[in-house]
């Protein structure tokens, strides 16, 4: 009984956040740091987190071919292409998405399954070494590093980054521990606040186009587009950084027009999405390596409450990976229908939607503030030092992306490093 | 201007008005404050306690921040350890040792055992071996005694953040043999060979003193402490301590051994111990 409400608020949660574009696709994790000295079941947190993430990318897609207003940032690439299509098109083209975002997940998610079941590492303990996990670190920061813009920013937001993450680490030395108390008593969650949704509060609002009537039409979708899609999906997943946005640019990218509609080519995206989200979960859970911003919260939060994913997957993942299924076959269901009730419902909350995220942030702070014991001023000052920093970095136009990455990988990057050096140089 | 001065206005009424609401709130519940590494034995000992008290868990990034939420937060408990207390004098950090009038719950203790693989057939008081063990006294000094009555051994420590994670890089393959503690190591003891151990009663394994004798403390322990402000409160967790069963369970498969009626003499021992780790290994 628990776990079905926890898939129907996981559902309820990825819907809202897949058809509003203010709130982000990691609505799921930040909604599970209000919980997380509750000490709720493993299996149940990882419900919610993958059910309310794949969500969004379900619905994601809906929002941006009805109203053109993109429900995620991932549809952004095709939204020129939305008035290329006529209405009819539309139609077509919310069944076929939503085949393909059910296909896609499906297979991504029985993959993660047999991935988790046969290589894990109480099969290959040597997937916990620490080369394996040097290298999977380095690989991930250097990735990270060269799909960002700015590549010497990146690097310096790393190494900032990794300067005051570190926990509980008395082989450091003594000048670090001076350098991180000035940002004593931080919690990622404010660190994401400032640096990426308080801003964004303050960016010009998208205009809702003309809405029509739709209903989905049921059509025998191009089936190698699909599988092509998830293919480039599951490599996506895999790349550290905005694995749904890389997805989404490779399978639009490759795909070519057909008749001169873009059809194909938005389809190829918004089903590779879906096979991305779900694949980041494998270095996730068997290297306990989180590698965009979602796993990155999901990482937090688990280490707030004492757990070792790579520990705790072996017991669960049977049992999440049905849960995933049937959440994904609801979704299907869903995306389906009433789609003139979700079209409507962007037009109408799209005006409002920073008195709703503002008041939504607000209710996430206090819970925070309680949570972090610090005191309210110095709890502000913290905020405000993140705030400012979060708008310097969109002032530059930099991705606040490595920043956070850096912050929650710190701990263990940071052991690694000096387990590394002392095998090395010992 | 006008909507970002309007959106400021309603945060901070909102937040306020949501603070003082939730600090009205009638019942408190023990938040359990856990200063060490959760890899620890001392952090899974304190999850035991929350386990047993029902309580809220907060988990200090270090032990002055650990300290500072024990002075905020009502209803907490500390679970302080001696190995953090010994580091934080070694790293300077303030607010980490036993503070006077805070009342006691309990003092418990567990010893480690020094393991490696089954089929590893290195020795640790003969050959150069890599030996993992918690950051707090992976310390040169400590690997200096180990070394200086060896007649050819050369132990290398490599620090960790706990006994957690030198057991999985044990299993990995890293490094030769781990400092673990007891509990974990009995727990896996069909994947590991403990050979060695700090506790001198057990007639199981070798005491590690008599394999090294240049170790100025071969009988370590981690010595963990439960105080809290309110005499109450610490009544009340020695009470629900006592009557869990799965708390007395979880200390005697984890070879804690606990005194749930401390005297200051008991209090004293542990500071006596913890000034002695710092006497000899402190930089």
């Amino acid at each position: 009984m628990s776990i079905i409400l926890v898939t129907l608020l996981g559902m309820i949660v990825g819907v809202a956040a897949g058809l509003l574009p203010a709130l982000p696709v990691f609505t799921g994790p930040m909604i599970l740091y209000l919980f997380v000295n509750e000490n709720y079941p493993v299996l149940h947190l990882l419900i919610f987190w993958m059910v309310s993430y794949s969500g969004t990318q379900f619905f994601g897609s809906i929002a941006t071919i009805t109203t053109k207003i993109p429900g995620e940032e991932s549809s952004a690439i095709y939204l020129p292409d939305i008035d290329r299509l006529g209405v009819e098109e539309k139609k077509q083209l919310l069944f076929d998405t939503a085949t393909g975002s059910f296909v896609a997940g499906t297979i991504s998610i029985l993959l993660v399954w047999t991935v988790i079941t046969y290589a894990n590492p109480n099969i290959f303990p040597m997937l916990l070494g620490y080369q394996i996990q040097l290298m999977a670190y380095l690989f991930a920061i250097f990735l990270l590093i060269v799909t960002n813009k700015t590549k010497w920013a990146a690097v310096l937001l790393i190494l900032l980054g990794l300067a005051i993450g570190p926990k509980q680490n008395y082989a450091l030395p003594n000048l670090w521990y001076d350098i991180t108390f000035l940002f004593h008593g931080y919690t990622l969650y404010m660190v994401v606040l400032g640096t990426i949704l308080i801003p964004s509060l303050f960016a010009p609002i998208d205009t809702v186009s003309k809405v029509e009537k739709y209903t989905a039409t049921s059509k025998i979708p191009n089936v190698w587009v699909i599988i092509k899609s998830t293919v480039w999906g599951i490599f996506a997943g895999l790349v550290p950084g905005p694995s749904a946005s890389i997805a989404t640019t490779l399978a639009y990218n490759t795909q070519k027009e057909s008749n001169s509609s873009p059809y194909n080519k938005i389809l190829a995206a918004e089903t590779a999405n879906n096979a991305a989200v779900v694949i980041v979960a494998i270095p996730f859970f068997i290297l306990g390596l989180p590698i965009n911003q979602n796993t990155l919260l999901m990482s937090n939060i688990m280490d707030i409450q004492s757990l070792s994913i790579v520990e705790e997957i072996l017991r669960v993942i049977t049992p999440l990976t049905l849960v995933m299924i049937c959440a994904l076959a609801l979704y299907f269901w869903l995306s389906t229908h009433l789609i003139n009730w979700y079209a409507d419902t962007v037009k109408v909350l799209h005006s409002k939607m920073k008195w709703i995220v503002t008041v939504i942030l607000l209710l996430l702070i206090t819970a925070d503030l309680q949570y972090s014991e610090i005191t309210a001023i110095r709890y502000c000052y913290l905020l405000l030092g993140f705030t400012a920093f979060g708008f310097l970095l969109r002032a530059f136009k930099l991705s606040p992306i490595p920043f956070l990455f850096a912050v929650v990988l710190s701990d263990k990057f940071v052991w690694l490093g000096v387990q590394t050096i002392n095998f090395i140089v010992g | 201007m006008k909507k970002i001065i309007s959106i400021c206005v309603v945060t901070v009424l909102l937040v306020l008005t949501f603070s003082y609401y939730t600090s009205k709130q009638p019942t408190t519940p023990i938040t359990v404050i856990n200063m060490s590494s959760p890899a620890s034995p001392a952090g899974v000992f304190a999850q035991a306690v929350k386990k047993a008290v029902g309580g809220d868990w907060y988990q200090s990034s270090d032990c002055s921040q650990g300290y500072t939420a024990f002075t905020n937060i009502k209803n907490s408990v500390v679970v302080y350890n001696s190995s953090v207390a010994f580091a934080a004098l070694n790293k300077k950090l303030k607010n980490c040792q036993l503070p006077k009038n805070v009342h006691v719950v309990m003092i418990a203790q567990t010893p480690m055992h020094i393991c490696k693989l089954p089929n590893n057939t290195t020795r640790l008081e003969r050959d150069k071996v890599k030996l993992g063990m918690a950051s707090m006294y992976a310390v040169k000094k400590h690997e200096n005694q180990f070394n200086s009555h060896s007649r050819d051994g050369a132990v290398q420590i490599i620090p960790y953040s706990g006994s957690g994670t030198v057991l999985k890089s044990l299993l990995a393959g890293d490094i030769e043999w781990g400092w673990i503690g007891a509990g974990l190591a009995n727990k896996n003891k069909d994947k590991i060979f403990c050979e060695w151990t700090t506790d001198k009663t057990d007639k199981t394994k070798k005491f590690l003193g008599n394999g090294f004798p240049g170790l100025a403390i071969p009988d370590f322990s981690i010595n963990t402490v439960l105080y809290t402000a309110d005499k109450n409160l610490a009544n009340k967790i020695v009470s629900m301590l006592k009557k869990s069963r799965e708390f007395n369970a979880y200390t005697t498969t984890s070879v804690f051994s606990v005194n749930s009626k401390p005297t200051a003499q008991d209090i004293d021992s542990v500071n006596l111990f913890v000034q002695r780790m710092y006497d000899t290994w402190a930089n």
